[in-house]
């Protein structure tokens, strides 16, 4: 079997569909776990697995929309997919609002859910991914030197090498070469650069120079 | 009330002066008409007079009557210088008088005496044979011992033949002119004066003809007879009592006047003779009349029975009818021929049966026939064509009628038009189905979305099934083993499907109750999962608490589980505002020793007010908005039917329950 793309979380309190939904989704190559209930997934899940969920809203014990909130307060942005028997307009709208990936109705075509599927892992990768870029990056912001901090926050307001140098009580020069540095560290090769990766990891710009 | 009063008095002052009047006249008569040489009378009329007086009076007054009657003999005898005999007479006459007025009071009605046959007989036991009987013992001491009986003879037969001949014709006219309704018809006023008088000049030409005295009675004598049968055929007692008065008189004058048939030359012999004409001529034809009187107003009561009969019939809401002994129709009432429109002529021995419709005639005429083969009284409800055309139901019933001596004359029945009523209960019992139904579907139009979902399910399934297996067969290799298990999991959930649809259907379904043997056990189960949905939808968790070998019981599955569904729906309502943790149901089941099997349904809601748990299980009393207020109602009443028990109890910590009791099956001895 080729690699599966990624795995997809499938929690439906009904064993035949349960059944029925992995092997549809695994004729798809994905990889499929199944959890009887909400609390089974949370007890077993394994945040850094790459993939989506499949959830049954209407389960007595947890509702679909409440397990939303939990996970998203767990800190996990996993996209979740909703299957409904019901299909009811206020229930789909609460859960698009709330930040579902799609909400689909019983019986589901194998085109619409893998459609929807595709859509969420993609989304979940590029998530992913995002994450990583800014976990790099707070890695490589780690690695600079305080004075090589606060130079790389003046820089990404805009403030010219001379300016930096008079607030910061030091020569042109030596600016150049914190920036010089920092451009190193930061692994970037243009300004535009560092102020995009200084925004993605949360450097709030231009604090006033803190006296010496 | 003084002014009635003293018209009475005055009446009754006249009426005595009249009877004494009367009684004088008829003495100075009775003196001249003793036949000589020994003045024997044949009839002595102040005994009749006075007698009829006494009758017709109330015997208040009769002293007054009969001082002013005996008032004349008195005077005479008084003239006479009161010889020993009179005090005889007039004591006679006073016990016979008195005494047959007395006793006929007392056992007869005087107005109606003549009419019947045993009135007459008692009168003439009383008045003709008895008192002048015992009277005659006593006046017959005026003849001494030497003549007793021949004093005893006259007295006795001249008194008899009085109350004989003359009391009757007075009584009759006293009471027709008392008790008269109506005037009579001058053809009949003619009739009788035509009579009176051809009666008359036959007797005058019978009784006072110059006829050959000598032995025997010449033919001449039974002239009058024709005329009597005419009085009395025609003019019942009242003309037969006038003719035979009639008779008496002109024979009585006729041999006074030593004339007619009745002279001997032995005039006691005559005197006899002419007694026991009068007295064998007066009896047959007195009772001859009573008899035709009797029959002739035993004729009139029937005719006005049978008058009342056909206005009450006729008038009647009910129609009815009646046969004759061979079972054909001879009487149809106005309502009946009124709804048929047809008339009775058509109805008619066996024309009724054209009206009754064609499907229902085999079954009446077989009820009809049998019954009255049997001669048994009847039912039978049938449609009978009304006479705008359509056919309408009626209730009919017969009864056979005897006679006194149990003789079979026929049957009489009725009809009642009960389209109305039939109606009625048509439409009753399709409300009730209704009503049935709409409950069930009232409750299952409840679950209906979770029905959608619960069907949802296995659609599901067999739809991702069903794709999962076509892209692996786009697919190298090919998994058959995998395949074949897909196609067993969507077949199941195929029936998993079909067993929820036929669940549905059955609860929809009117019809009977169907017994079957039932395990409780299961039902709960089926029931739990028919409403899952329901569970899910409004979140509630059911637990089950089962006992282990539960009785069978025998039941109506559909409606029982109707009726667990109906509870299970109010305990999920009861718990509509509890908090998401605190939506338990519980389903239990356990059986009593005392052969009977209890189902439990516990919630967790408010539980039961006092004040609506006697209005808990009334008909249309609901606390929700779109309730019906029947389902609780319809349960006990399904319930009931199983022979069991519904009731409810709130739980010791919170919420209700309500529980079913059933009785188990119970087994048939071998």
């Amino acid at each position: 079997m080729r690699n599966p793309i990624a795995t997809v979380f499938v929690i439906d309190d009904d064993a035949a569909i349960r059944k029925s939904l992995a092997r549809l989704l695994q004729s798809a190559h994905f990889d499929v776990r199944s959890f009887a209930s909400p609390w089974e997934f949370l007890e077993q899940h394994n945040p850094a697995t790459p993939g989506c969920i499949l959830l049954d809203v209407s389960m007595p014990e947890l509702n679909g929309l409440d397990l939303q909130q939990s996970l998203a307060k767990q800190g996990c942005d996993r996209p979740i997919i909703f299957l409904t028997g019901h299909g009811d307009i206020p229930m789909s709208v609460q859960a698009m609002k709330a930040g579902a990936s799609d909400f689909l109705t019983k019986p589901v075509e194998d085109h619409l859910l893998l459609a929807a599927i595709q859509v969420a892992v993609e989304k979940d990768r590029q998530s992913r991914a995002a994450r990583a870029e800014v976990q790099a990056i707070e890695s490589r912001l780690a690695t600079l030197t305080p004075r090589e901090r606060e130079v790389l926050e003046q820089v990404v307001s805009g403030k010219l090498n001379k300016q930096i140098a008079s607030d910061l009580g030091t020569v042109e020069k030596t600016i150049k070469v914190h920036r010089g540095r920092v451009m190193e560290k930061m692994e970037v090769n243009s300004l535009a650069d560092l102020v995009r990766v200084a925004a993605l990891a949360g450097v709030s710009p231009g604090r006033p120079p803190s006296p010496r | 009330m003084a002014a009635s009063e003293r018209i009475n008095r005055s009446r009754l002052v006249l009426n005595v002066v009249l009877v004494g009047i009367l009684c004088y006249a008829s003495n100075e008569i009775g003196f001249a008409h003793k036949i000589p040489p020994h003045n024997i009378s044949v009839l002595w009329p102040m005994s009749a007079i006075l007698f009829s007086a006494l009758l017709v009076s109330s015997p208040r007054h009769w002293w007054a009557y009969v001082l002013a009657g005996y008032s004349s003999s008195i005077i005479r005898d008084a003239q006479a210088g009161f010889p020993a005999q009179a005090f005889l007479f007039i004591g006679a006459g006073l016990l016979e008088i008195v005494g047959a007025a007395l006793v006929i009071r007392r056992y007869l009605s005087p107005i109606k005496m003549f009419d019947s046959l045993r009135e007459l007989a008692l009168y003439l036991a009383i008045a003709v044979i008895g008192a002048p009987m015992v009277s005659a013992f006593v006046s017959a001491f005026a003849g001494g011992t030497a003549n007793y009986w021949f004093f005893w003879r006259v007295w006795y037969l001249s008194e008899a033949l009085a109350c004989l001949m003359l009391a009757p014709a007075i009584l009759s006219w006293i009471t027709l002119a008392r008790h008269k309704s109506g005037t009579i018809p001058m053809a009949r006023r003619v009739e009788g004066t035509v009579l009176v008088t051809i009666l008359a000049g036959v007797c005058f030409f019978a009784f006072t003809g110059n006829v050959q005295t000598g032995h025997g009675i010449p033919a001449l004598v039974y002239l009058p007879l024709p005329f009597l049968l005419w009085a009395a055929v025609r003019f019942g007692p009242l003309g037969v009592n006038t003719a035979l008065l009639i008779v008496a008189c002109l024979s009585i004058s006729g041999a006074v006047h030593a004339r007619g048939p009745f002279v001997y030359s032995d005039e006691t012999k005559g005197v006899l003779s002419l007694q026991l004409f009068l007295a064998t001529l007066s009896l047959p034809l007195m009772l001859l009349a009573a008899v035709i009187q009797e029959s002739r107003a035993r004729a009139q009561v029937l005719r006005e029975s049978e008058a009342r009969f056909r206005s009450m019939a006729d008038t009647s809401p009910v129609m009815i009818w009646m046969s004759g002994p061979d079972q054909k129709s001879e009487y149809f009432n106005k309502r009946w021929l009124d709804f048929t429109g047809r008339t009775l002529e058509q109805e008619l021995g066996e024309g009724w049966i054209e009206g009754v419709h064609p499907d229902d005639r085999p079954r009446c005429l077989r009820i009809y026939h049998e019954s009255l083969d049997a001669r048994k009284p009847f039912e039978m409800e049938y449609r009978l064509r009304h006479k705008d055309g359509h056919y309408r139901w009626v209730f009919g019933c017969g009864v056979p009628r005897f006679m006194p001596d149990g003789s079979f004359v026929g049957y009489i029945g009725s009809c009642l038009d009960i389209a109305e009523r039939k109606d009625a209960e048509l439409q009753l019992q399709e409300q009730r189905a209704e009503v049935t139904h709409l409950s069930r579907v009232a409750v299952v139009g409840e679950l209906s979305g979770a029905v959608a979902h619960e069907l949802n399910q296995p659609l599901t399934a067999i739809l991702s099934n069903a794709q999962a297996a076509q892209r692996r067969l786009a697919q190298e290799p090919i998994d058959l083993d995998e395949i074949r298990d897909i196609l067993t999991d969507i077949v199941n959930e195929d029936k998993r499907a079909g067993e929820i649809i036929r669940r549905l259907r059955a609860l929809l379904k009117k019809g009977e109750m169907q017994l079957q043997p039932l395990s409780l056990n299961e039902l709960a189960n089926d029931t739990v999962m028919l409403a899952h949905g329901d569970f899910v939808s409004r979140g509630i968790v059911v637990s089950t608490k089962l006992a282990a070998d539960l009785p069978v019981v025998r039941g109506d599955r559909v409606q029982l589980q109707q009726v667990l569904l109906n509870l299970i729906s109010n305990a999920c309502d009861a718990m509509r505002d509890n908090a998401p943790s605190e939506r338990r149901l519980e389903i239990a089941t356990h059986s009593n020793g005392s052969g009977t099997v209890e189902v439990a349904v516990t919630d967790e809601g408010p539980g039961i007010a006092p004040e609506a748990r006697d209005r808990l299980f009334e008909p249309f009393v609901t606390t929700k908005k779109e309730g019906l207020g029947l389902g609780l109602t319809i349960c006990r009443t399904i319930v009931k039917a199983h022979g069991g028990r519904l009731w409810s109890d709130n739980n010791p910590v919170r919420g209700a329950a309500f529980y079913v009791s059933l009785p188990t099956l119970v087994r048939d001895p071998i």
